[in-house]
C-alpha cells in the first residue's frame, strides 16, 4: 500500500512536474514536522498541512494561470515573498495548533473544576446537614477492600 | 443551744415526732453495727393521735426512748421493723418507729430506729463475750426460758425470727438483775454481729456475711447457748480461765474455731454445755436446744412443754466409736463432716490433699461410721471419681464437699455461704475486687445450681435464685450485673451509689428527689450511674428493653438516655408530684453531646432546644418524650436514608467527573487538536474558493 501510494505520487508528479516542484518545495516543513513528530501525535502535523497548502495555494493558481511550466515555477521560487508566504503559514499553522490545545485545555480544565466544586460543595452541605455518617455507604461502595473483605471479591 | 434532732418519721404510717439527742451516746445500748442515742418523743405527740392509727400504734410509750443510728451498709431489716414495731415490748426490744435522719456531724443520712431503754439505767447481760457476770441459777434460767418462749412463739406466727440472741444482746429489766428482756434484731440483716458460737453448726461453718437469714430453730440453738453462757456466767470457751479484761479478736476466733470442730466432731451438746454444773432438767434443755440436726432439736412445742415442766424427747449423745479419728490441719476428724470442713477451709492444699493418689480409700479405712446413714460412702468416692479433664480441681473440690455434707454451706474458694446468705455476702463482696470476681465465678462455674440438684427438695425453693444470678451476675450490661443482683437479693439495702453517699434511699422513688438534693450541693456529680440504674433497674418493673443494648463499657452517649427514661419513671410512679429542675437541667446541658440517635443535625438542635425549655419545668417525662419521640425518630431516619443516597449519587459523579478530567484535562485532549484540524480546514477551503474567484 505504502509503495502503492508512492508510486501513484510519483507517476502524478511526473505528469504534472510543475506543480509537483511548487508543492515539494513549498511542504517541506509539513514533512519536517511529520518527520520529527511522534506516530501518534500527527494533529499538528495535519494542521500544519492545511496552513501550508493555505499558502501554497496562491502561488499554484498563478502558476496555473501564467503557464504549467518549469520556468514558470523557477520564476515564482525566485521570489522570496513566495518562500515567506508557504513557509510562514507553514509557521502560523505550527503557532495555531499550539495556541487552540492550550485554549481548549484550559477551558476544559476550568469547566470539570467548576462541576467537581459544584458536586462537593453539594456534599458538603449535605454532610453539614447529616454529620460525616452520612459517608459511611459511600465509603463503604467505594472501598474496594471492603468489598473484598465482605467475600465478593472478583479473585 | 437545743441540739437535737427532730425527725418525722414517715408520715403516712404514724405522723409521730421524735427528737434524738446526737450529744447523748447511750453506749450501753450499742448494737454491733449501731450507736445509740438518747430520744423523746416530740411533746404533744405522745398521746393517742385519733382513729387515722393502726391499733397497735396507739399503744402508750411509758419508758424513755433511745435511737439506734445504722449506717445504711448494714442494711437494717426494715420489713421486720414494719412488723415488729407493734408488738408487745415487754420481753424484747422491739422497734417503735423509724426513719431516715441526717446526721449533724457528717451531714449524711442514716437510719435510725426508735426503742424503748430496757429500763432507767440499762445494763447488758455480758457486755463483751468474755466478761464474766452473775451466774443465774435455774430458777432464773427458767424464768429467761419462760419469758423468751412467747417473744419466740409471736415472732414465728409472723414468719420472722430473732437472729440475735446471745448473752451480749440481753439487758436486765431491773435493778436487783433477776430478770432480763431480749436485746433488738433489726438494725443490721448482714448477721456478721452474731458470733459462731451461738450459731447452728451449718451457719458456724459459713462466711460471717454469708449466714443469710435465720430461722426459729436457729433461734432455739442461740437461746441453748445463750441459757449454758448464763447458768455458767460467762463464756464457755473461757471456762478454764478467770478473764478481767477483754481478749483479743484473734485469741477469740482461735477458740471459736477450735469449738467448732469439737462441735462437728462430739457434738454441740458435748462441746458447749455438758460440763456445766446444772440441774439435770436444765441439762435437758441444753440437750434439746443444742441438738444438732435440726429436724432433732426442739421446737417451739417441745420448749413450751419444758417450760411447763415437762420433759420432751431428746436423743442421746452420739459419740464416735473411733474417737482418735484422722489428723488434718492440727485437728483430729472422727467424722467425714469435719475432715471435709478442714480441706475446704484451706482449699489450695485441700485441692493436693483430696485428689492425692488413694484418698478415697483412706477415707473408708480410717474412718468406719462416718455419717453412714446420711452419706452413702460409695457416692462420695464416685464424686471423687467424676472429675472430667475440664473441670477446675476447685470445682470438683466444691462439688465432692457438698456430696459429702449436704446441710453444710456452699464452699467454694474461700467463699462459704448458705444459701439464703449469698446476698449479704454480695454487700460485702462488692469492696473487694478479687471477691466479686470469686463470686462470680461462683455463679458461672455452677456452684449453686449442683447445690441444688444435691437434693430434690430444693429445686422449688431455690431454682428461682439459681437462675436470677445467672441472669444478673453474669450480665454485663448497663443497670444490669452483680449490682443488680445486689439489690434483688437485698430489697431493703439502700442504693450504694457514690453520687449518694450521703443519703440513705431506700425506695426508688425517693431516689429522683435525693439526686435533686445532692446536685443542688454538687453540680459537678455524674447522674449516669451504675449503681443508680442497677438499683431503680431491681425495684421497678422496668422493661428489659431499656437498657438491653446499652452495654456496660458503653460511652456515657448511649447511657444518658437510658437513665433519664429511668429518671423520668421513678419521677412519674412517685406520688410526691414536686419538680426536680436541678436534675431536669443537669440533663438538658448535657443534650448536646448525648443525644446521638438524631442524625439531621438542624432537627436535633431544634429538639434540644424545646427539650431545653420543658427542662425548666422540673418534670423529666415531657422532656423525655420530646426526645424520645419515635415518629421523630423515624422522619429523621427517613429523610438520612435519602440524603444517604443523594451522597453516594455525587460520589458516583465525582468519580466520572474525575474520569472525564484524566480523558479531557490532558494537553493531548482530542478536543484540542480536533478544533484546530477544523478550523486550519475551514481555513484552507476559503483559501481555495476566495483564490479561485481570483
Amino acid at each position: 500500500m505504502y509503495y502503492f501510494v508512492l508510486i501513484m505520487i510519483g507517476s502524478v508528479s511526473a505528469v504534472f512536474l510543475p506543480s509537483a516542484v511548487l508543492i515539494g518545495c513549498g511542504i517541506l516543513p509539513t514533512i519536517a514536522v511529520f518527520m520529527v513528530a511522534e506516530k501518534q501525535n500527527t494533529a499538528q502535523g495535519i494542521v500544519m498541512f492545511n496552513f501550508n497548502i493555505i499558502g501554497i495555494s496562491p502561488h499554484l493558481f498563478t502558476l496555473w494561470s501564467q503557464g504549467h511550466t518549469l520556468p514558470n515555477v523557477i520564476n515564482i521560487l525566485h521570489d522570496p515573498a513566495t518562500w515567506t508566504v508557504m513557509y510562514g503559514s507553514a509557521f502560523l499553522g505550527w503557532g495555531f495548533y499550539i495556541f487552540m490545545t492550550f485554549i481548549i485545555h484550559n477551558v476544559i480544565v476550568l469547566l470539570i473544576e467548576n462541576k467537581m466544586n459544584s458536586i462537593k460543595k453539594q456534599q458538603k452541605s449535605i454532610i453539614s446537614k447529616w454529620g460525616s455518617e452520612v459517608k459511611a455507604a459511600a465509603t463503604q461502595k467505594n472501598d474496594p477492600q471492603a468489598v473484598a473483605t465482605n467475600g465478593f471479591s472478583n479473585g | 443551744m437545743d441540739n437535737t434532732l427532730k425527725i418525722s418519721f414517715s408520715g403516712n404510717e404514724t405522723d409521730r415526732e421524735f427528737a434524738i439527742s446526737p450529744d447523748r451516746p447511750l453506749t450501753k445500748l450499742d448494737a454491733a453495727s449501731a450507736k445509740a442515742y438518747e430520744a423523746n418523743m416530740r411533746a404533744g405527740e405522745a398521746q393517742d393521735k385519733g382513729p387515722a392509727q393502726p391499733a397497735t400504734q396507739k399503744q402508750s410509750i411509758n419508758q424513755k426512748l433511745f435511737a439506734l443510728v445504722c449506717a445504711k451498709e448494714v442494711c437494717p431489716k426494715l420489713n421486720m421493723i414494719r412488723v415488729t414495731k407493734g408488738f408487745e415490748k415487754k420481753n424484747m426490744m422491739h422497734p417503735v418507729d423509724w426513719g431516715v435522719i441526717i446526721w449533724p456531724a457528717d451531714g449524711k443520712e442514716y437510719i435510725a430506729i426508735i426503742f424503748e431503754q430496757p429500763s432507767d439505767a440499762p445494763e447488758k447481760v455480758m457486755e463483751w463475750l468474755e466478761k464474766p457476770f452473775t451466774p443465774f441459777n435455774d430458777e432464773n434460767i427458767t424464768s429467761f426460758i419462760k419469758g423468751t418462749l412467747p417473744v419466740l412463739q409471736k415472732l414465728h406466727s409472723a414468719r420472722l425470727s430473732h437472729g440475735n440472741i446471745r448473752p451480749t444482746n440481753l439487758y436486765y429489766k431491773d435493778r436487783d438483775k433477776r430478770s432480763v428482756v431480749l436485746g433488738e434484731a433489726v438494725s443490721s440483716s448482714l448477721g456478721d454481729e452474731q458470733n459462731a458460737i451461738f450459731e447452728p453448726i451449718e451457719r458456724a461453718m459459713a462466711n460471717p456475711y454469708g449466714k443469710g437469714k435465720t430461722t426459729i430453730k436457729d433461734d432455739l440453738y442461740s437461746l441453748g447457748v445463750t441459757a449454758a453462757f448464763l447458768a455458767l456466767g460467762q463464756n464457755p470457751l473461757f471456762a478454764d480461765q478467770s478473764l478481767t479484761s477483754s481478749v483479743s479478736v484473734d485469741a477469740l476466733d482461735a477458740r471459736t474455731h477450735k469449738h467448732l470442730y469439737q462441735r462437728i466432731n462430739f457434738g454441740s451438746f458435748f462441746a458447749t454445755a455438758s460440763r456445766i454444773k446444772v440441774s439435770p432438767r436444765i441439762i435437758y434443755l441444753f440437750r434439746g436446744l443444742l441438738e444438732d440436726n435440726p429436724e432433732d432439736r426442739w421446737g417451739l412445742e417441745e420448749l413450751e412443754a419444758w417450760a411447763t415442766g415437762k420433759i420432751p424427747h431428746v436423743n442421746q449423745p452420739n459419740i464416735h466409736k473411733n474417737d482418735k479419728g484422722v489428723m488434718y490441719k492440727e485437728y483430729s476428724h472422727t467424722n467425714l463432716k469435719s475432715l471435709t470442713h478442714a480441706i475446704t477451709e484451706d482449699y489450695v492444699d485441700g485441692i493436693s490433699k483430696l485428689f492425692s493418689g488413694g484418698f478415697d480409700t483412706f477415707i473408708k479405712a480410717r474412718i468406719i461410721d462416718a455419717d453412714s446413714d446420711t452419706i452413702s460412702l460409695d457416692k462420695i468416692v464416685g464424686a471423687l471419681r467424676s472429675s472430667t479433664g475440664s473441670m477446675k480441681s476447685d470445682v470438683h473440690l466444691a462439688r465432692v464437699a457438698m456430696t459429702i455434707d449436704k446441710r453444710a454451706p456452699i464452699r467454694y474458694k474461700r467463699i462459704s455461704v448458705m444459701p439464703h446468705g449469698i446476698g449479704t455476702l454480695t454487700i460485702k463482696s462488692l469492696n473487694d475486687d478479687e471477691d466479686v470476681e470469686r463470686l462470680c465465678e461462683f455463679v458461672q462455674n455452677d456452684i449453686f445450681s449442683f447445690w441444688i440438684q444435691q437434693d430434690e427438695k430444693r429445686q422449688d425453693q431455690h431454682i428461682k435464685m439459681a437462675s436470677l444470678l445467672k441472669k444478673h451476675f453474669l450480665k454485663q450490661a448497663f443497670s444490669e450485673g452483680i449490682e443488680k443482683g445486689l439489690y434483688i437479693l437485698n430489697p431493703n439495702l439502700a442504693c450504694l451509689s457514690e453520687v449518694l453517699q450521703n443519703y440513705c434511699v431506700t425506695r426508688p422513688t425517693n431516689i429522683v428527689y435525693k439526686l435533686e438534693e445532692a446536685l443542688k450541693k454538687d453540680k459537678k456529680i455524674d447522674l449516669i450511674d451504675q449503681h443508680i440504674a442497677a438499683f431503680i433497674s431491681a425495684h421497678m418493673n422496668i422493661p428489659q428493653s431499656w437498657s438491653a443494648e446499652v452495654q456496660l463499657d458503653d460511652k456515657d452517649e448511649k447511657k444518658f438516655l437510658t437513665m433519664l427514661r429511668f429518671l423520668s419513671f421513678t419521677q412519674e410512679t412517685s406520688s410526691n408530684n414536686d419538680p426536680v429542675p436541678t436534675v431536669c437541667d443537669w440533663f438538658a446541658r448535657r443534650l448536646d453531646k448525648n443525644i446521638i440517635h438524631f442524625k439531621s443535625k438542624d432537627r436535633k438542635k431544634q429538639l434540644i432546644k424545646k427539650a431545653q425549655k420543658i427542662a425548666k419545668k422540673g418534670v423529666l417525662k415531657p422532656m423525655l418524650e420530646t426526645l424520645d419521640s419515635a415518629e421523630e425518630k423515624a422522619l429523621d431516619q427517613q429523610e438520612f436514608n435519602e440524603a444517604q443516597k443523594k451522597y453516594v449519587d455525587l460520589e458516583k459523579k465525582i468519580i466520572l467527573t474525575n474520569k472525564d478530567q484524566i480523558k479531557y484535562a490532558s494537553k493531548n485532549n482530542p478536543f484540542g487538536w480536533q478544533v484546530a484540524n477544523f478550523v486550519s480546514f475551514a481555513l484552507l477551503v476559503m483559501t481555495i474558493i476566495m483564490v479561485m474567484k481570483g
